[in-house]
């Protein structure tokens, strides 16, 4: 599977590489928004894993870019954040998943199971 | 039912049809009797009144007809009414049974259309939740306009969309449900009702691939909702309150009352900056005046800022510092009016309560000082801390060693001798936990207690303005023939010579600078450093006498006499 995760810390994308990662997998990394939309004119994700406070592009903005250069890739927002607005903004945008910081690897790897059932 | 009906309508049409028929043919019958009448009078008779005759029957039947239906349709009709009344009882049943759901949960139901029109039947406890009557038929999203915030009510505007639309998954949609602990205003702002908080629960109905309604569920949670955040508070606070703590318990209580005090000097005089009379009237115009009254305050936790940081009050720093900053924050501002100023009292008003904090830890810590204070008459501290000191040593060294300290007592002496005796007996505990004690499987195979003993009592009958007392572990005692072998090997005995010393004066060279039996050093012991500070501190700097006594393979013991005339300290540290 190819999965891009994009969150500012590095902990936090180690710590889901770590989770989801199989062998088979292929996983690109992005620190901010501007980063992913680079990273998926190459790389075309079936996952994408979002934070959503970041510095240069946040993550509202790049579910956008992301799902008009890559309109199949499927979006978990993964965020500390707990202001609601923002969560039901973010699956308005066309968000598939949703997590809340801190999660536990289950919690992941159940998201993106989630993912693929209709 | 009503397909019953129907059918005995159809019935009846027909019956009446047969009826009009019957007596049709019988008077067609008269008029053709009549027409023949003109060719033969007995055949027109004839045929006239078999066609009356025919006309009659019929109607008689016709008659007897319509009474048999009727007494049927009758019967029908009284199994119908049966039928409803029974159909009633089981719909009024179902009534009360859905009420009683209703009445029961504490949540409260309603359903909303795709046009967000809440149905006719709903909770009877949402008119009161929602403030309004007769919600059936009104559209849901005006009842939310007029009950939430504007960011809030636009959140629940895109949330309903997304519930309608099966497109999104409703796992995923229910989790972001933004109205499941929702702060709502109550109505006509009554200042009394205070904050209310509000529990919505959606779930679809989907019907043949759409979804056709949305269940809504309702629930006051607002006791519940300030119950858990003042929880929350009252948890944050109690956490700040032992952070406070950890940060002063190393300061003086003098110096922190003295800390407390100026802070609460400065930010008196910060009060008064802010509190100027002309200060309220201030408006952009004032910007000079408005930036000096700043200065002032800027300086005054500047200074409480130094205080706390020589105190190494940690938090009191950080707070004046982050205080500072916004102040710098506002004197950057190109105009400020009396609206900006609200940052420093709201900041004030924080630092005010910390210190306020600061003081109350501060009269509780006084309490636990008295504490300690009391706990203190009941002992000396020093045995305290010295029997401590051998645990810890024994369980590095891996031995086990009891204190036995009964009537030792040196809190009647001066502050310098005190120090002596307990420099002394550090250095003793070192000494007897190397190189004295054994292990307890030597102690078993010696055949001797598994647990040595220390021993440290004052010594009976000594001279008038001494302390006197003995120190004495039952370990193996000194070892005449190491001390000796190790004596020649560091010069302080010709190996000639050795042989006609005797053992007493041998074990004396332990006193010696940087003699040690021990094969290696360690932490602990084997620098040679400790007997010879004992000889130092007792006999050089305060004119003491030290005895020694030993038995191999038995034990060790030291006696100390030290003057305790404040001339003789002076006299002997030279």
């Amino acid at each position: 599977m190819k999965l891009l995760v994009v969150d500012d810390s590095d902990l936090i994308r180690r710590a889901i590489k770590r989770t989801i990662q199989r062998p088979s997998d292929e996983i690109e990394t992005a620190s901010n928004g501007l980063e992913a939309l680079r990273v998926v004119e190459n790389f075309d994700p079936e996952v994408v894993t979002m934070d959503i406070s970041m510095p240069e592009m946040d993550g509202l903005t790049c579910i956008d870019g992301i799902l008009r250069r890559r309109p199949r890739a499927k979006i978990i927002v993964i965020s500390a954040l707990s202001d609601k607005p923002t969560a039901v903004e973010a699956v308005r945008r066309g968000a598939q998943g949703f997590l809340l910081k801190p999660f536990t690897a289950e919690a992941l790897s159940f998201e993106i199971s989630d993912l693929f059932v209709s | 039912m009503v397909a019953a009906t129907t059918t005995t309508d159809v019935g009846a049409e027909r019956m009446r049809v047969a009826y009009t028929f019957a007596p049709g043919a019988g008077a067609v019958l008269a008029l053709a009797a009549f027409f023949l009448c003109a060719k033969s009078l007995a055949l027109g008779l004839i045929l006239g009144v078999a066609g009356l005759a025919i006309a009659g029957y019929a109607f008689v039947r016709a008659a007897a007809r319509e009474r048999e239906s009727f007494a049927t349709r009758q019967s029908e009709l009284e199994r119908q009414n049966a039928d409803l009344w029974q159909h009633n009882r089981v719909l009024e049943a179902a009534k009360r049974e859905s009420d009683a759901i209703l009445g029961a949960v504490r949540a409260h139901l309603m359903i909303i259309d795709p046009s967000y029109l809440i149905q006719s039947r709903y909770s009877s406890e949402l008119e009161g939740i929602f403030n309004q009557r007769e919600l059936g038929h009104e559209n849901f999203l005006n009842v939310l306009q007029r009950i939430l915030s504007e960011r809030m009510f636009k959140t629940a505007r895109d949330y309903l969309a997304l519930l309608f639309d099966l497109s999104r998954k409703e796992r995923v949609v229910l989790k972001v449900n933004p109205l499941d602990e929702v702060e709502i205003t109550a109505d006509g702002s009554d200042a009394t009702a205070g904050l209310r908080y509000l529990n919505f629960d959606f779930r679809r109905i989907v019907e043949n691939g759409v979804v056709t309604r949305v269940l809504v569920s309702v629930e006051d949670i607002s006791d519940r909702t300030i119950r858990e955040r003042q929880l929350r508070e009252s948890e944050q606070q109690k956490v700040k309150q032992f952070e406070l703590l950890i940060g002063i318990l190393h300061v003086e209580p003098q110096a922190l009352d003295n800390f407390v005090e100026l802070a609460n000097d400065q930010l008196k005089i910060v009060d008064e900056a802010l509190k100027a009379s002309d200060f309220a009237a201030a408006t952009t115009g004032q910007t000079a005046l408005l930036r000096q009254r700043l200065d002032v305050v800027l300086q005054r936790v500047h200074n409480i800022k130094g205080n706390a940081s020589f105190l190494r009050l940690e938090h009191f720093e950080k707070l004046a510092a982050e205080f500072e900053g916004k102040i710098i924050d506002l004197k950057h501002r190109s105009a400020l009016g009396g609206d900006d100023f609200l940052t420093v009292v709201i900041g004030l008003a924080a630092f005010r309560a910390d210190i306020d904090d600061l003081q109350s830890l501060r009269v509780k810590l006084a309490g636990i000082h008295r504490g300690v204070q009391i706990r203190e008459e009941v002992g000396d501290d020093l045995v305290t801390d010295v029997t401590d000191l051998v645990r810890d040593l024994a369980r590095k060294l891996g031995k086990d060693v009891r204190v036995d300290a009964d009537g030792f007592d040196s809190r009647s002496l001066p502050p310098a001798q005190r120090m002596v005796v307990k420099d002394v007996l550090i250095q003793l505990v070192r000494n007897s936990l190397v190189h004295g004690v054994e292990t307890p499987p030597e102690r078993e195979a010696a055949k001797k207690a598994r647990v040595a003993t220390i021993e440290i009592h004052p010594i009976a009958g000594a001279a008038v303005d001494t302390f006197a007392f003995s120190f004495r572990d039952d370990g193996r005692g000194l070892d005449a023939r190491k001390i000796r072998q190790r004596a020649i090997e560091v010069g302080l005995l010709a190996a000639d010579r050795a042989e006609g010393a005797d053992d007493s004066q041998v074990a004396g060279f332990i006193f010696a600078p940087g003699f040690s039996t021990a094969d290696e050093t360690t932490l602990a012991a084997g620098r040679g450093v400790g007997m010879n500070v004992v000889k130092q501190r007792v006999v050089d700097d305060c004119g003491g006498e030290i005895g020694l006594d030993s038995e191999a393979g038995s034990f060790c013991e030291f006696s100390f006499v030290i003057p305790t005339r404040e001339r003789a300290l002076s006299m002997g540290s030279r």
